[in-house]
């Protein structure tokens, strides 16, 4: 008799949930109901936090509901990243998506809990957040080609303030020690603006860092970009050459923003925010606050092709980072 | 003067209703978050960013400003009256000010350290008017090299930190040090003994350990004793600091200004380094050292002085170098950026009213915070009179709250409830948690200047002892732990045979 009323109980409990389940798919229109939780894998304060903070308001009201974001640093990404994607697929749980958990902490990092191919759904790509080679305005080094014949000559007689092995100023130095053939030695700090104080104390010989860390620097005239990595030229920063200009194309790896969620997510939430965040990234307004960041250039990409560019950037650093020097 | 002329302008800025509107939500908002224990000023500041779009950058910087330094004020309440630290600035508050209350003296340990934050807060915006630029250039020269030095000096005058044994507290060092190894290597990103748990890959959170190690050891403790007496003496001997509290404060108070800053200014160190020195300062020249975790005034007065001034002193570099100090200092550089400033050399020119505005708004948000919290201390010491064992729920409840929110992960609060154990045995065995807290703090900042060092040097050891700043340190260092050998009647020496 208790058996039965216990199998009655999972029974009805079982129909419960797929009636929900099928009543939260069937209703997308009217999603979203109660507030989104936008989990962003940073902790406040870097550059993916300021952006979202920036941005969501416009998203928020573009979508009709209300976006809340909370933060949930470690692992370089991997732990907020890790609980969004599994989470619930209701769409009430979706993530920044940024290329670094997504592409090179699979690589790098032993035990990443989740397939970046198989286990998350893209819904867009927003922005990329481009990286520049920086030295000081005194530095003897005034283009690219001069700093290569210099460090030719010197094996690792230079350094460069990079972040930690597996980020991607980090990977980006590595590539361009391999193509350029030479050794620039590198020396991790823990965040961009630490990378640029040691630069601007002259601890570092040059640095690679992102555009917004750096952006007052060079405008206050006391430091210089060699070249960005950037597939085109910044519109804020127009003189600065792209490392593809100089030939070093596969070093201009740049960072992408994106959102994503758990595996499953309905094909009609995801394109109700698309749209959504297809409409927001066309309003002046919200250009002029992205562009206002120095370095952060609005590229919007649907889900899938977001998917495609970060699971190619994957198979390339698959192939490319146990060469580069630094991890043996 | 053209400074006062230009201070006069400030003013001036800050005297509109709305900016004193504002900078009176900022030091509000930043009291509570500093009386929370697990929110920082970082995560306000983040969740405040998108209203601040539609405010001019006046109001904003004052509104992000007033977050930063009124956290300083709020978070010694906490320590003081639960053994919770409300930020990791306000650790070391705990072990007097705590020891204060317990002793019905609550009020004149909120009191001063409420005075303390506002002297220090006052002389610290003079010394950034006039200090600013000379010293944010001083600040960059400090490399690899000088923070690893300044570390080792930090670590050997570690051991004045002491209450009882030295021995134990060179093991509570050792404790802390073998616990900072965990996690993702930042340089090479190895994982190091994390066992496969991604919360584990950023380290032992520095908030987890220390509400553990003080705020839920002292509830088992004292849940234990309960029944047999009070724990909180429940007459309370005056609201204020009296005239004697004064006159023993007055010296750690500017002391620790002058530390705070000093400190602070330093881009990358933690406002919790200057709070140690403070604290390890005044007991140094207290007549009294051995009285010290029992509940004396300065322990209270110069550490809280010193949070206060290193949070204007982080201001140095940013505002004029641009150059963010640390999660708070980088969202306040991203607002100004967002409202098309540029932080920087370049501010205080193009946008006099931002600059001058903030820093009036510095002293007015100081004395907003001084008339704010004065009326406060009699409620706050109000809590102490609910009956203990209606009162640790309550605690225990704001511990685990502080834990989660910090990373907004559950499993942070597994790791608190493990250093809460850990620190009831702790405190059963006669070992003090503030050096292991410190070493939590400092020994992976020393492994990585270390070996920053060493990639700038290829190895060589000489650049520890070739650059003058790093070389300075060293030596100082050096001395403090000789000392013991040529002084006859030490203090050190009487402490190792106390303790075995």
């Amino acid at each position: 008799m208790k058996k039965r009323t216990v199998t009655r109980k999972s029974f009805i409990l079982c129909v419960t949930l797929v009636c929900l389940l099928w009543v939260g798919s069937s209703q997308a229109q009217d999603y979203p109901k109660s507030p989104v939780q936008i989990v962003i894998p940073f902790g406040p304060g870097g550059l993916t936090d300021i952006f979202w903070r920036s941005t969501s308001e416009f998203i928020a009201s573009n979508i009709k509901g209300t976006i809340v974001l909370v933060n949930k640093p470690g692992g370089g990404g991997v732990v907020g990243t890790s609980f969004a994607v599994n989470a619930k697929p209701d769409g009430y749980t979706l993530v920044s998506a940024n290329s670094d958990p997504l592409t090179i902490s699979p690589v790098f990092t032993p035990n990443v809990p989740y397939d970046p191919e198989k286990d998350v759904t893209y819904i867009a790509k927003l922005a990329v957040m481009a990286f520049g080679i920086a030295v000081l305005n005194d530095s003897p080094f005034k283009t690219l080609e001069e700093l290569v014949a210099f460090a030719k000559a010197n094996p690792k007689k230079l350094k460069s303030g990079v972040m930690g092995v597996g980020s991607t100023p980090h990977t980006i130095l590595g590539v361009f020690n391999r193509d350029a053939k030479v050794e620039i030695s590198h020396v991790p700090f823990d965040s961009g603006g630490e990378t640029v104080t040691n630069l601007l104390g002259g601890h570092t010989d040059l640095a690679v860092v992102s555009l917004p860390s750096i952006k007052s620097q060079i405008l206050s005239g006391k430091t210089r970009i060699l070249a960005v990595c950037s597939p085109k030229r910044l519109p804020d920063f127009p003189e600065f050459p792209t490392m593809g200009e100089k030939g070093y194309k596969k070093s201009s790896i740049a960072t992408g923003v994106g959102l994503a969620g758990p595996k499953g997510l309905a094909p009609a939430i995801v394109s109700k925010w698309e749209e959504a965040i297809e409409m927001t990234l066309k309003d002046p307004k919200v250009i002029a606050i992205i562009e206002k960041l120095g370095g952060v250039v609005v590229d919007f990409k649907s889900g899938e092709g977001y998917k495609r560019e970060l699971l190619a950037d994957l198979a390339t650093f698959r192939e490319l980072l146990p060469t580069l020097p630094g991890k043996k | 003067m053209e400074v006062f002329k230009d201070l006069l302008f400030g003013f001036s800025v800050v005297l509109q209703p709305m900016n004193l509107l504002y900078c009176f939500f900022g030091v509000l908002i930043g009291t509570l978050v500093g009386v929370l224990p697990g929110v920082g000023p970082a995560a306000a500041l983040s969740l405040l960013l998108p209203v601040t779009f539609h405010v001019p950058p006046v109001s904003t910087i004052i509104l992000l400003a007033g977050i930063m330094y009124g956290a300083m004020y709020g978070g010694s309440t906490t320590s003081i009256l639960l053994n919770i630290p409300g930020e990791a600035a306000s650790v070391v508050t705990c072990l007097d000010g705590y020891q204060m209350a317990r002793k019905g003296r609550a009020g004149p340990a909120l009191g001063i350290s409420a005075f303390g934050s506002f002297i220090a807060g006052t002389i610290t915006i003079f010394m950034l008017i006039f200090l600013a630029p000379p010293l944010a250039n001083f600040a960059l020269k400090f490399g690899p090299p000088e923070y690893f030095a300044l570390m080792v000096l930090g670590l050997s005058i570690m051991v004045y930190l002491a209450r009882g044994s030295i021995v134990n507290a060179l093991i509570m060092v050792c404790f802390g040090l073998i616990l900072g190894t965990i996690g993702l290597d930042q340089m090479t990103g190895v994982p190091r003994f994390i066992y496969k748990s991604t919360t584990l890959m950023d380290g032992i959170g520095l908030i987890q350990v220390v509400i553990g190690l003080f705020g839920v050891s002292e509830v088992l403790i004292n849940v234990e004793r309960t029944f047999k007496q009070e724990i909180f003496e429940t007459k309370m001997k005056g609201l204020l600091p009296n005239r004697e509290d004064w006159r023993r404060s007055i010296g750690p108070i500017g002391r620790g200004t002058v530390i705070g800053f000093f400190l602070g200014i330093i881009p990358g160190m933690s406002v919790m380094i200057p709070t140690f020195v403070s604290y390890v300062v005044e007991k140094k020249l207290s007549k009294h050292p051995e009285r010290f975790g029992t509940g004396m005034i300065e322990g209270v007065a110069g550490p809280e002085s010193a949070n206060n001034a290193a949070s204007t002193g982080t201001l140095v570099p940013t505002l004029s170098l641009g150059i963010p100090t640390g999660a708070a200092t980088a969202l306040l550089l991203g607002a100004l950026m967002i409202h098309g400033l540029r932080p920087g050399p370049l501010l205080i020119q193009e946008a006099p009213d931002v600059f001058w505005g903030l820093v009036a708004s510095l002293y007015a948000g100081n004395v907003m915070l001084l008339v704010l919290n004065l009326p406060l201390i009699g409620l706050w010491v109000k809590i102490l009179k609910i009956p203990y064992h209606f009162l640790f729920s309550l605690i225990l409840l704001l511990c685990i709250i502080g834990s989660y929110i910090t990373n907004n992960n559950p499993y942070d609060v597994i790791i608190m409830v493990i250093f809460g154990l850990v620190g009831y045995l702790m405190k059963k065995f006669d070992y003090e948690a503030a050096p292991l807290v410190l070493a939590l703090v400092l020994g992976p900042m020393m492994e990585k200047a270390f070996r920053r060092s060493l990639m700038l040097s290829e190895g060589g050891f000489g650049i520890f002892f070739t650059r003058p700043i790093s070389a300075s340190f060293l030596i100082m260092a050096l001395l403090i732990l000789l000392s013991p050998l040529f002084l006859k009647r030490t203090r050190l020496r009487e402490n190792l045979r106390a303790g075995g």
